[in-house]
């Protein structure tokens, strides 16, 4: 029983360690205790406890020490080989490691509120639309009624013109919330306090705000007493009261309103006319009550619409209530995407190991002379194997070091280039998890690369490699592994392959999809008129002004040098933003008003047809003649003229928009479609009415100038005369009009180029790996070769041989991989515009990219045994 | 390469006393720690695994080699190994006494200078 305790106690020791002493040691411990009294002993044993824990791990470190020297030495003897492996494991960790921080900081890390988990929006669900935002009544009602839901906040869209204060004018995001909004996210200012309830209703009371802690910084150079303060936007003053903490990124201000710096009380009337049932533009968000769920909370906000919808039948639609979670909300249209390039960075990853595991393997079978004679001479499979797991290690380590090198390059590059559409893009960073990752996959990378050589350093087959009688056997046994590891990559990067092959043709299909526009040569600039030359006033008043400073601006515009057509538009096609009406046709009363279908709205000038080349297929477009005062006109889009005017000429209708009582509008033309809320999305119905025509002023309009050169050229020009008209007017989103289509389409763009970087990388390691191993082979097998050349056999048949050989691990790779990619191909069906998940032509394409490529791979070793030297491969 | 004892210096305690356990002839280990006990009165105890991790090191470093020659059968422990001081080993272990004991006579010199 000592005996056995004291052995278990060597077990601290290294193996090597113990081999050599362990017998001894017990000897010496036995004698010892002999000697020693009952509590002699019990004192001995303590000491030689403590006496092995304080000595074993300074040998198990000079150990490692001697193996790290011996494997710095050995990969420096060896620099290709090395610079092979490191390279290969910098393309697969840090591909690795720059995608796990971008799930990381998008998907996985908390949305920025307390208890995040239990928010959620709030949304209608007519039947005739997708669910969106709720009329202020309908807000209202539900969350006096709601049970629930703990608190329900309400949230629209503002912004503030800050000028006047000797800086440049600057346009500023905002947004108007409810009092309740800031303790519902669980978020209190730094500075100052949230809203009151007072200052949630109508009234002078409301003129207050919180700022976020960078415009405060940006703009009142971080002045604690701004607290009381008041500051003019516009025509209106506001008495700051709050400023955010700094770490504070609200998500519904950034991906919602534009990333939204102020805030203001929402301080809604119930009886004013935007606070109407069917005005739908409330964003709605709550936190569930405890032991509340998304689903019942729903079923009970559903109830009660019910309810709203039988007392006010003509304001609602079928209408139920979708409440989702924020987290799904917001980061739910990304998860797919992200999901499919994680898979496809860990198909990279695997390559990227199959290929230095085939390296590491390709050194083992050259080593074999070495390793067998330290085998000989008593070094122990144990010892060996540890060797081999340090060399390993350090290269892994070496490779995980290079890659997170590599990944703090991409994840720069990913911030600066990155879709739009991902939220929290900006918060992408190498970080202690990411590093964390980083380390796993070295680690896990060196212990695969360790033990699949360590299988082939069996004791008995030393003797074997010593004499030389092994060399076939060792040879089979080897290349049976590495086809293994070589067919292996091929799966995967033909898998891979297939995966990007279908999300490049579906890019490009949608990238040629006619948008029903031409955005090249255009430029864009956002104009928000604030002020009160044009905020004060009676309505008309202010359209007059509002719409005489952009038809000013568009004449001076398209007096330019290099510009060809210039306009202005509400909402840029293609640009977001989603402003639906209900389309009334006059003559055609509906016995539920909301029944009838819903179009885009666009307030336009004159020109934009022809600035931005949309066909006019009847009728007339706008013109001078349009203006305030003069008889209202719209046009329509060909799918409202096909559809709601079947078999007749729509020229002469006459429309109204929103409510069956708006002003009467009739139709004088009929344009083309344009798509606007996406490539992929159906154009729908759209209204374009006048600019000075429209109901109440439109401030907010976005510049259109088409010019004969560069459009930027001409944006110097172009704000220039803006100032001129009015310096007090700040210009924002200055770009080219491809920019922002660009936008529309980049997270497809971004999925498909990475997921085509990832299959090419992995394709590219798969031939390597496979011409690499073949290459060995062929060496190997030289003498063989140079027996059956002399024997007579044609270079041909040999060429074919080794072709065969290199083929056929390729071949089952490959067709394991089409067949994975047949089963996993449903994955992609959301992310695919206008293909098949198993669009024959994309297999066939990446089948026949993957077999030229393993053939090129395979004819250089081939050719090099057709022409080995009989005589000198059989004299070696 | 020249030896340079001093460039094994200084030793531990524990290295030391193994060194000159050594010094009278050959011994196994357990003769190593009795001698080291008896020598220091029970004050300087070493145990097996310090004994053997010194061991490892001095052979490696040939300041020890392991005997050839071994008792009779009757009174041996195959398990057992003898160790011998070699040369090196001795001029180490002259050269640490020499060490301890000038740091001894400077350390007197200036203690009595103090006491005066």
């Amino acid at each position: 029983m000592p005996g056995r305790l004291f052995r278990a106690l060597l077990m601290l020791l290294p193996a090597e360690f113990r081999a050599d002493y362990g017998r001894e040691m017990e000897a010496t411990f036995r004698a010892e205790a002999a000697a020693e009294t009952r509590t002699g002993r019990m004192r001995l044993w303590a000491a030689t406890i403590v006496d092995l824990a304080r000595t074993a791990p300074a040998e198990h470190l000079d150990i490692l020490i001697r193996d790290l020297r011996f494997a710095a030495r050995t990969m420096l003897r060896h620099p290709v080989h090395t610079a092979t492996a490191l390279v290969t494991l910098m393309l697969g960790i840090g591909a690795a490691v720059a995608m796990f921080s971008v799930i990381n900081a998008v998907l996985l890390s908390p949305l920025p509120y307390r208890d995040a988990g239990g928010l959620v929006i709030v949304q209608e669900q007519r039947e005739s639309d997708e669910p969106g935002s709720l009329g202020y009544l309908t807000f209202a009602d539900l969350r006096e009624r709601a049970r629930s839901m703990s608190v329900m906040a309400a949230v629209t869209q503002s912004f503030a013109n800050l000028a006047g204060d000797g800086q440049e004018p600057e346009r500023v995001g905002a947004m108007r919330v409810s009092a309740s909004y800031f303790p519902m996210i669980g978020v209190s200012p730094a500075l100052g306090r949230g809203f009151s309830e007072a200052e949630d209703r109508p009234g002078e009371a409301r003129r207050v705000a919180i700022l976020s802690d960078a415009l405060w910084r940006r703009r009142f150079a971080a002045d604690p007493s701004i607290i009381g303060r008041p500051i003019a936007a516009g025509i209106t003053t506001y008495v700051v009261v709050g400023v955010m903490p700094p770490g504070f990124r609200d998500l519904v201000a950034g991906r919602l309103y534009e990333g939204a710096e102020m805030w203001f009380p929402l301080g809604y009337d119930p009886a004013a006319p935007y606070a109407c049932r069917t005005c739908r533009h409330v964003r709605v968000f709550g936190r569930l009550a405890r032991g509340e769920t998304a689903e019942t909370a729903a079923r009970e906000l559903s109830d009660h619409v019910a309810v709203l919808a039988d007392a006010h039948p003509s304001e609602y639609d079928h209408p139920s209530i979708a409440v989702r979670r924020l987290s799904d909300f917001f980061l739910g249209p990304v998860r797919p995407v992200l999901l499919v390039l994680s898979f496809g960075v860990a198909l990279l990853l695997l390559v990227a190991c199959g290929n230095v595991a085939n390296l590491q393997l390709l050194r083992t079978s050259e080593r074999g002379q070495e390793v067998a004679v330290r085998a000989a001479l008593g070094v122990t499979r144990i010892r060996l194997g540890r060797q081999l797991l340090t060399e390993a290690l350090l290269l892994a380590l070496m490779g995980g070091a290079l890659g997170l090198a590599a990944a703090a390059a991409c994840v720069r590059v990913v911030r600066a280039i990155g879709p739009a559409q991902l939220p929290r893009l900006e918060n992408v960073a190498i970080d202690p998890p990411t590093a964390a990752m980083a380390l796993a996959c070295a680690i896990g990378c060196g212990v695969v690369f360790a033990l699949v050589p360590l299988k082939h350093l069996r004791r008995r087959d030393a003797a074997a490699v010593l004499t030389g009688a092994g060399r076939r056997t060792d040879t089979a046994d080897t290349w049976r592994l590495r086809a293994l590891l070589v067919g292996g990559n091929v799966a995967m990067a033909a898998v891979l392959l297939v995966g990007a092959g279908l999300l490049v043709r579906s890019t490009i299909g949608l990238l040629a999809v006619e948008p029903g526009f031409r955005y090249d040569h255009i430029l864009t600039m956002r104009v928000v008129l604030g002020g009160a030359r044009y905020g004060s006033g009676p309505p008309e008043e202010q359209i007059r002004a509002v719409s005489t400073f952009y038809a000013r601006a568009l004449e001076r515009a398209r007096a330019l040098p290099g510009v060809e057509a210039a306009s202005a538009i509400n909402m840029l096609p293609l640009g977001g933003g989603r402003d639906l009406y209900g389309l009334h046709i006059a003559g055609r009363p509906r016995a539920n008003p909301e029944d009838a279908p819903n179009a885009l709205r666009f307030v336009a000038h004159d020109g934009i047809f022809d600035a931005l080349r949309i066909p006019i297929l009847t009728g007339r477009v706008f013109d001078r003649r349009d203006a305030q005062g003069a008889p209202l006109v719209a046009v329509i889009n060909r799918a409202a003229a096909q559809d709601l005017f079947p078999g007749e000429d729509p020229i002469g209708h006459q429309v109204m928009l929103g409510i069956p009582s708006a002003p009467a509008r009739t139709i004088v033309g009929v344009v083309g479609d344009v798509r606007h809320e996406g490539l992929d999305e159906p154009p729908g119905y759209q209204v374009y009415v006048p600019h000075a025509q429209w109901a109440w002023a439109e401030p907010m309009m976005s510049l259109v100038v088409r010019t004969s050169g560069d459009p930027l050229q001409s944006a110097g020009a172009v704000r220039g005369l803006l100032r001129d008209l009015d310096a007090m007017q700040p210009v924002t989103s200055v770009q080219r009009y491809d920019s922002v289509v660009g936008v529309s389409t980049a997270t497809r763009r971004f999925a498909a180029s990475l997921l085509g970087g990832f299959a090419i990388s992995a394709l590219t390691l798969a031939v390597v790996g496979l011409y690499g191993a073949l290459g060995v082979v062929v060496r190997q097998r030289q003498r063989e070769i140079g027996i059956r050349l002399a024997l007579g056999a044609a270079a041909g048949e040999i060429r074919r041989m080794v072709l065969k050989q290199g083929m056929r691990p390729a071949a089952g790779g490959l067709l394991l991989g089409l067949a994975t990619a047949l089963a996993a191909a449903g994955v992609l069906k959301t992310l695919l515009y206008g293909i098949e998940p198993r669009d024959p032509l994309t297999f066939a394409a990446s089948t026949l990219v993957i077999c030229v490529a393993a053939l090129l791979a395979c004819l250089l070793p081939a050719a090099r045994a057709a022409r080995v030297d009989p005589a000198a491969a059989i004299r070696e | 390469m020249r030896f340079n004892a001093s460039s094994f210096l200084p030793l531990t305690p524990a290295e030391f006393q193994v060194l000159v356990a050594l010094a009278d002839g050959e011994k196994h280990g357990y003769a190593v720690i009795k001698e080291v006990a008896r020598r220091t009165d029970g004050k300087v105890r070493i145990h097996t695994g310090t004994l053997y991790t010194i061991v490892k090191r001095f052979l490696s470093d040939g300041l020890i080699v392991e005997s050839a020659t071994r008792p009779d059968p009757a009174l041996d422990d195959e398990r057992r190994r003898y160790y011998r001081l070699t040369d090196r080993g001795r001029a180490v272990a002259v050269a640490e006494a020499d060490r301890l004991s000038e740091t001894l006579t400077q350390a007197r010199a200036k203690l009595a200078l103090k006491r005066a």
